[in-house]
């Protein structure tokens, strides 16, 4: 059974420490130690410790790309397209080239070679060809002595444009049109003359007769502003080729692997020619995962100079890369039964991809298949489009392709509760999903869930029971629930290397270096690999040095996305201390007489079970392991088992496991101006088992700030295909005033595959938010929000409709 | 790619003699600082800078606050603004909304003022004086370039009211901008019959501070280019009006106001009305008053491009501000509002939330 545990307030004054130090003897004194180090009670496992780059990051020493600098190092600036759609008939770089201090001009046709994170959706180049696409759209890039000579010299560059018919409204990007007004030449095979990317038709079981025989079919559209991540770190690269033919990329990346790939395609050099160094990285949140052109650009700029190149972005160009959420029309209808029981649900998702494929085709298929959970789901139909518009792209982004839709089907399960006369936690309980079970159609394979304990568990926190519907009018409280994948279960370039690998070496030091390429972005990787090794080995924290920067050095690892690191990574590197555990066993076996298999490893120590006044310092057994053979080495991976079933797309959603989510939100609606203030969030997750509490109430309170941004502040504008508030005053992420206090449970429900039974917890805490402040705004004036983000003219604008339609 | 700080000559000033030489000698080509959180933003968008940015931080004298030395004799005839209190230009946000001597609510106005950050450079002065604002203009370069620049800054043509100026020209026969006054401290300083003391290459004089504002967005000030703001004055005569004031934003810190609502009331012996003002801000291109106690037909200075002059200011003097006598000035209020879609929210929510504003403020002030 999962445990439930709360862990307090979140806003504690919890002391920070630097870890559990290495102990000297006074330390081991007093440490109770646990006698096993693969079942509980944990030494690492489960303390709250602060990340191991934490101290760096607050301290100001941690180097970000930015701050690097290097003898004889140019600056790079980006000439953007001022047009939405228009053919390039001329660039004239010839200006920019004659000014004192330009260095290299590079335009597109300088790296024709197409790339983009999805093999099947390779339509980016470096730099606009022939035509661009949206108005931020790169088409020449300078390299300069100074920053302020890159600027002024980008703009000497002349561009003339014959501007095309834009396309701004998904709708229209339905349609069949010309050739020339294709934004790209591959769109999805069964609309040839449209620009439609991907479409996708699902449907399973008896939709019609369930919607038939339904005793309450709530249905809407939804509509979804895009946001955009709002990472705090600009994007910024340097790149340098250096004296031995070799590129040196240094980029805040969540998937250097994926770059890597894409810069030997585009540099058309082998792989092995190219070092990506990952730099210390400011927020991510799915924004930081594609290969980028910027990334081109900076190499294509050194290998021109051959002297390093720094490109360092403002806010607004961060705004037009983009890949944030794609802006949705989603209509769905649920069918219910007279019990409660979910039994059919209709989707139709319309995504505006923008400029690019990107992540969009995983998007598509993510709008309508994560639907599929966290409750039973005996017949589903669900037809997705994601468009190509001139507009900044769309991509992945913290809860990819499964939040708006969230919001969409718990406010209809909201509804149905409604019309049913039942209260919306018990519909939802009626419905979960239970262990160790798999999903009709997709076969998701669902291990652990501890949603009903979760959802127990804030209601009896927010006294559920006593204030949903017994509120004072402006007063609400609603509910959300939702689910998320810990790690694609497919990787995105086929072929038969594991997901993730580590390497550990252990020298006479004592140190334990853990090489890994899964990024560490601030969610805490490097954290959770150490732990998982200095558990295993019963070290302390402080012998673990984290490597997970360059792809010279570290094995490949898919990278932080789809919340895989922690299963995937994690587990690799459980494996690969496992190996190293066994030779120091059978060191520690030499020394003392006794069978290996009786060791067991905690306090820095190799302990006999049987007999523990038999026992070797971890640095005697790892001496004596040494002997004739030098430092230990090992290898360990993860590869995800065969899941799913076999139809087209079936892939698209297969996890080794899923984390669940059960949210309650508390808030006010001021009736005459609209205005929304949370006032307390109850939000439960299981995350499995919680390897380190203070990062996974860090995530989730951060799922929460961020979903409460979209919920009822943030949104993309435009101006035609112009984005009117590319900057951090216009576009609105919530501050301190606008986030209420949080209580985070953690529900633990031992997941069978994770490592030490963890699962994700970056992601799918963001979902639910929005739907329960939806149900919540509904619980405080009597209105169904349609819109998202609900901002105070549209609660207002419901409020008075509501009074004057009487609906 | 845009937001590059363009070269200037800063000079620092330590009098205000000084400064006006300064002034003097650019013949235009400069800028006046006086905190920057306005300025040096719209330097690095590219927007109007000039070669020569004056700072006025190291002169001590405008950064005092002086109380008055009495009450005014001359409070009866409500001629001459006594000086009851005097706020120089450079004070900071900060120091006004912590100095125990300013009416509860300015300090109240001032901290709401964007972030404590801010408040910390932001000025009285700078906060009067700040730039108006608007979609089309406080953007970047690139992104101006991008749609076409407009009237504000290198460009001919407003793509806010294009009809409006439809080929370079108007009603009136002269461009217009629309862009909005954004100064959360403006309407409430006004509403407490504020003066200001300028200072320039002409000599010194003291006006209304509702006569400080022109209609037009580029063309913000009735006062000559080069005048500075050396003093607020707020007069003794309605330090015991009961005054209030409400802020809209998107979010509660931060944020320009998308409108602001300032209130100040006098009432008789027999608790009705003497004096009611109500300042608004953040829906026109100059921060507006309605003084409703005025003698006069029309509700001076309301005197205003956008504001419905066909509407009649309902009658005030005299009457006990009952709450159907709030809700008709909220109305009248609301019906004058004319904001523009040149800042966050829609001018017809903001419109409609003038009057719930007023409505709410005057409703507090009337409980006292």
């Amino acid at each position: 059974m999962p445990i439930v545990r709360t862990s307090g307030l979140t806003r504690n004054n919890q002391q920070l420490n630097r870890g559990i130090p290495t102990g000297g003897d006074e330390r081991a004194a007093d440490s109770k130690a646990p006698t096993l180090t693969q079942e509980p009670p944990f030494n690492i496992i489960g303390q709250r410790m602060p990340l191991k780059d934490a101290f760096k990051k607050v301290t100001g020493e941690g180097v970000y790309t930015d701050d690097m600098k290097f003898p004889g190092m140019l600056y790079a600036r980006i000439l953007r397209s001022t047009e939405v759609h228009a053919k390039i008939k001329r660039i004239d770089t010839s200006k920019a080239e004659a000014m004192p201090g330009v260095r290299a001009v590079v335009t597109g046709k300088d790296a024709p070679n197409k790339f983009g994170v999805l093999p099947v959706s390779n339509d980016e180049t470096a730099m606009a060809i022939d035509k661009v696409i949206y108005a931020g759209e790169p088409v020449a890039a300078v390299a300069a002595d100074s920053e302020d000579i890159a600027a002024a010299a980008v703009w000497a560059i002349e561009v003339e444009y014959e501007p095309l018919q834009a396309f701004l409204k998904p709708k229209d990007s339905l349609k069949e049109t010309t050739p020339e007004l294709q934004l790209h030449d591959k769109v999805d095979k069964a609309f040839p003359k449209s620009n439609i990317h991907k479409a996708v038709d699902q449907e399973f079981g008896e939709v019609t007769t369930a919607f038939k025989e339904a005793r309450s079919t709530p249905n809407g559209t939804f509509l979804f502003d895009g946001i955009n991540h709002g990472f705090t770190e600009p994007h910024a690269v340097l790149a340098h080729w250096d004296a031995d033919e070799r590129i040196i990329l240094y980029t805040p990346q969540q998937v250097p692997h994926y770059t890597h790939r894409a810069l030997a395609k585009v540099l058309e050099l082998p792989m092995h020619r190219i070092n990506v160094v990952r730099t210390m990285v400011g927020g991510g949140f799915g924004g930081k995962s594609d290969p980028f052109p910027h990334e081109m650009i900076a190499c294509l700029l050194a290998k021109r100079t051959r002297r390093p190149i720094k490109l360092t972005m403002d806010r607004e160009e961060t705004f037009l890369v983009n890949r944030g959420r794609h802006p949705s029309e989603i209509k769905v209808a649920l069918a219910f039964d007279a019990d409660g029981k979910l039994t059919g649900m209709d989707s139709d998702a319309l995504i505006d991809g923008g400029s690019v494929g990107s992540f969009g085709v995983v998007s598509t298929y993510y709008n309508g298949v994560l639907s599929n959970g966290p409750y039973y789901l005996p017949a589903f139909r669900y037809h997705g489009k994601r468009v190509y518009s001139n507009r900044p792209a769309s991509g992945a982004m913290r809860g990819h392709g499964s939040v708006n839709p969230r919001y969409a089907t718990e406010t209809l399960m909201d509804m149905a509760a409604v019309e049913l006369g039942l209260d919306p936690c018990e519909l939802r309980m009626r419905n979960f999903l239970p262990e160790n079970c798999l999903t009709p159609f997709h076969k998701f394979r669902i291990t652990s869930n501890g949603i009903r304990e979760g959802l127990q568990e804030v209601m009896r926190l927010s006294d559920w029971k006593n204030k949903w519907g017994k509120m004072p009018y402006g007063r609400g409280i609603g509910v959300g629930c939702g689910f998320y994948i810990s790690g694609s279960a497919l990787p995105i370039h086929w072929n038969k290397l594991p997901q993730s690998t580590v390497h550990l070496k252990i020298d006479m030091d004592g140190g334990i270096t853990v090489h890994s390429l899964a990024a560490e972005i601030g969610q805490g990787s490097d954290t959770v690999l150490a732990q998982c090794v200095a558990e295993v080995l019963g070290v302390n924290m402080d012998r673990i040095h984290v490597r997970s920067q360059e792809t010279d050095l570290a094995p490949i690892d898919l990278g932080s996305y789809s919340s895989r690191v922690t299963f995937m990574a994690g587990n690799a590197a459980r494996d690969a201390a496992e190996k190293i555990r066994a030779d120091l066993a059978a060191a520690a076996s030499k020394l003392t007489g006794q069978p290996a298999k009786y060791f067991d490893f905690t306090g820095e120590k190799v302990v006999c079970r049987s007999k523990p006044s038999v026992a070797v310092t971890f640095m005697e057994a790892l001496h004596e392991a040494q002997a004739e053979r030098g430092a230990l080495i090992a290898s360990g991976c993860y590869q995800a088992p065969p899941l799913g079933t076999e139809f087209k797309g079936s892939n698209a959603g297969l996890s080794p496991s899923y984390s669940f989510s059960a949210y309650i939100c508390e808030l006010e609606v001021d009736p005459e101006t609209g205005f929304v203030q949370p006032l307390k969030i109850w939000a439960a997750h299981d995350c499995g088992r919680a390897l380190n509490p203070l990062a996974v109430e860090g995530q989730l309170e951060g799922s929460i700030h961020m979903g409460l941004g979209q919920a009822l502040t943030e949104q993309m504008r435009y101006r035609g295909g112009q984005l009117l508030n590319g900057n951090f005053l216009d576009y609105k992420i919530p501050t301190p005033f606008e986030t209420p206090e949080m209580e985070i449970v953690i529900v633990e429900s031992i997941d069978p595959e994770g490592p030490f039974g963890a699962k994700e917890c970056g992601e799918g805490g963001l979902a639910p938010i929005i739907p329960a402040v939806g149900n919540a705004i509904y619980d405080a004036v009597g209105v169904r929000m349609y819109e998202v983000p609900m901002t105070p003219d549209r609660v207002l604008r419901a409020i008075e409709d509501k009074k004057r339609l009487g609906k | 790619m845009t937001m590059l700080m363009p070269a200037f000559e800063l000079h620092q000033p330590k009098t205000l003699d000084e400064a006006v030489k300064l002034i003097a000698a650019f013949k235009g080509d400069f800028d006046i600082l006086s905190g920057g959180t306005d300025l040096l933003p719209n330097y690095k968008c590219g927007l109007n800078a000039h070669k020569n940015v004056i700072s006025l931080q190291h002169i001590a004298e405008l950064r005092e606050i002086r109380t008055g030395k009495g009450d005014s004799p001359q409070k009866e005839k409500g001629t001459v603004p006594f000086s009851g209190l005097e706020i120089g230009g450079g004070v900071t946000l900060i120091q006004l909304e912590r100095d125990k001597n300013v009416p509860a609510s300015v300090r109240d106005c001032a901290h709401h003022v964007a972030s404590p950050l801010l408040r910390e450079s932001g000025t009285v002065g700078g906060n009067l004086m700040q730039d108006t604002r608007c979609h089309f203009f406080n953007q970047s370069y690139f992104w101006r370039r991008t749609l076409g620049y407009c009237l504000k800054a290198d460009g001919d043509r407003c793509h806010v009211v294009p009809n409006l100026n439809e080929g370079g020209k108007n009603v009136l026969n002269t461009k217009v901008c629309v862009a909005t006054n954004c100064s959360d401290l403006a309407p409430m300083f006004m509403v407490l019959g504020a003066s200001v003391l300028l200072v320039g290459p002409q000599g010194s004089r003291t006006i209304p501070l509702t006569q400080m504002y022109a209609g037009d967005g580029i063309e913000r000030f009735a006062i000559k280019r080069g005048e500075i703001l050396a003093k607020i004055i707020l007069p003794a005569s309605t330090a015991n009006w009961r005054s209030g004031w409400k802020k809209l934003a998107p979010r509660q810190s931060i944020d320009f106001s998308v409108l602001g609502v300032a209130a100040a009331l006098e009432l008789a012996a027999d608790k009705s009305v003497k004096s009611l003002r109500v300042g608004l801000g953040s829906v026109d291109v100059r921060p507006v008053m309605f003084d409703y106690g005025a003698k006069s037909d029309q509700p001076a200075p309301t005197s205003y491009l956008f504001v419905d002059p066909a509407k009649a200011p309902p009658q005030v003097a005299g009457k006990k501000l009952d709450e159907a006598l709030i809700n008709q000035i909220a109305d009248h209020v609301k019906t004058c509002a004319s904001p523009k879609l040149n800042v966050p929210m829609e001018p017809a929510y903001r419109k409609k939330m003038a009057g719930v504003l007023t409505r709410r403020l005057l409703t507090e002030l009337a409980a006292g």
